[in-house]
């Protein structure tokens, strides 16, 4: 059987590093491999900034939860938010082959997850952002 | 996240992050990381060796500082990378600027360019202090 972790944060950049090392010891605890604790932290980093910068208008709190999942070689990430409805499988990829002074700055947080995982699926459920990450662990 | 930059001879800059390039590391040395990254022909190797995390910031970081040393002539490689993080790098297409080996061969590709007119030599290199050990690997 998996196990399983739910955060909560609020919409703050701040509350970044408090759920990245709670994650970090949650999956020591559970003797995940390195590979998990890079994909989860690069996950949470990328998602919740992602989610602080642009899901929102107004200058409420909102909560984000990030449901994680741990077994059978296999980590699964769930971040879900009420920000604006926002597919990032949508965005086109970044061509990361153009000269470094023609290259865009931004873009490439959702490209590192969508190369480093094994599979993401969104959806929008009840006026939520739902965002699952599937990371294949070991051979 | 920590920055500690040192002089290692010929105009090259060692400039050493260690910690993680996240959202908080990136915070913490972002104005001196570009400052760093400034002046006439910059020569700069950036050593990630200590460097055990890098999100999009971090790479967005490094990138922007290419685009500066590029645009002002320069060059800049990014130094032993750990594992992860040079598997980041390479997604992010910036594998061409990573490179192995000790400080003083690393040094000589950061400044290959101007060899001819300036009469580089690598006996003028120091290695980073903070890397010495590492620079005596073969």
């Amino acid at each position: 059987m998996a196990a399983q972790l739910t955060l909560h944060v609020k919409n703050s950049a701040t509350e970044i590093p408090v759920a990245t090392a709670a994650v970090a010891r949650w999956l020591a605890e559970h003797h995940a491999p390195p590979a998990a604790d890079y994909f989860a932290c690069l996950a949470i980093e990328e998602l919740v900034t992602n989610c602080v910068k642009y899901g929102y208008d107004d200058a409420r709190d909102h909560r984000i939860e990030i449901e994680l999942k741990y077994g059978h070689a296999e980590l699964t990430i769930t971040v879900t938010d009420d920000g604006h409805p926002f597919n990032p499988l949508d965005r086109p990829e970044p061509d990361v082959n153009l000269p470094v002074e023609d290259r865009p700055i931004g873009g490439l947080g959702i490209h590192l997850l969508r190369k480093m995982a094994s599979r993401i699926d969104y959806a929008w459920v009840n006026g939520h952002n739902r965002l699952t990450l599937h990371k294949r662990l070991g051979p | 996240m920590e920055l500690i930059n040192t002089e290692i001879g010929n105009g090259v800059r060692c400039i050493q992050l260690r910690g993680s390039l996240n959202i908080a590391g990136v915070g913490a040395v972002e104005t001196r990381f570009y400052a760093h990254c400034g002046g006439p022909q910059p020569r700069v190797l950036v050593d990630l060796s200590q460097t055990d995390f890098i999100a999009s910031l971090g790479i967005r970081l490094l990138l922007q500082a290419l685009k500066t040393v590029a645009a002002r002539g320069g060059r800049m490689v990014l130094w032993n990378p750990q594992p992860a993080v040079a598997a980041a790098l390479e997604i992010a297409g910036l594998s061409q600027f990573v490179r192995h080996g000790n400080a003083a061969e690393v040094a000589a590709v950061v400044i290959q360019a101007s060899e001819k007119t300036t009469g580089f030599s690598r006996s003028n290199l120091s290695t980073c202090p903070h890397q010495q050990s590492q620079a005596n690997q073969p």
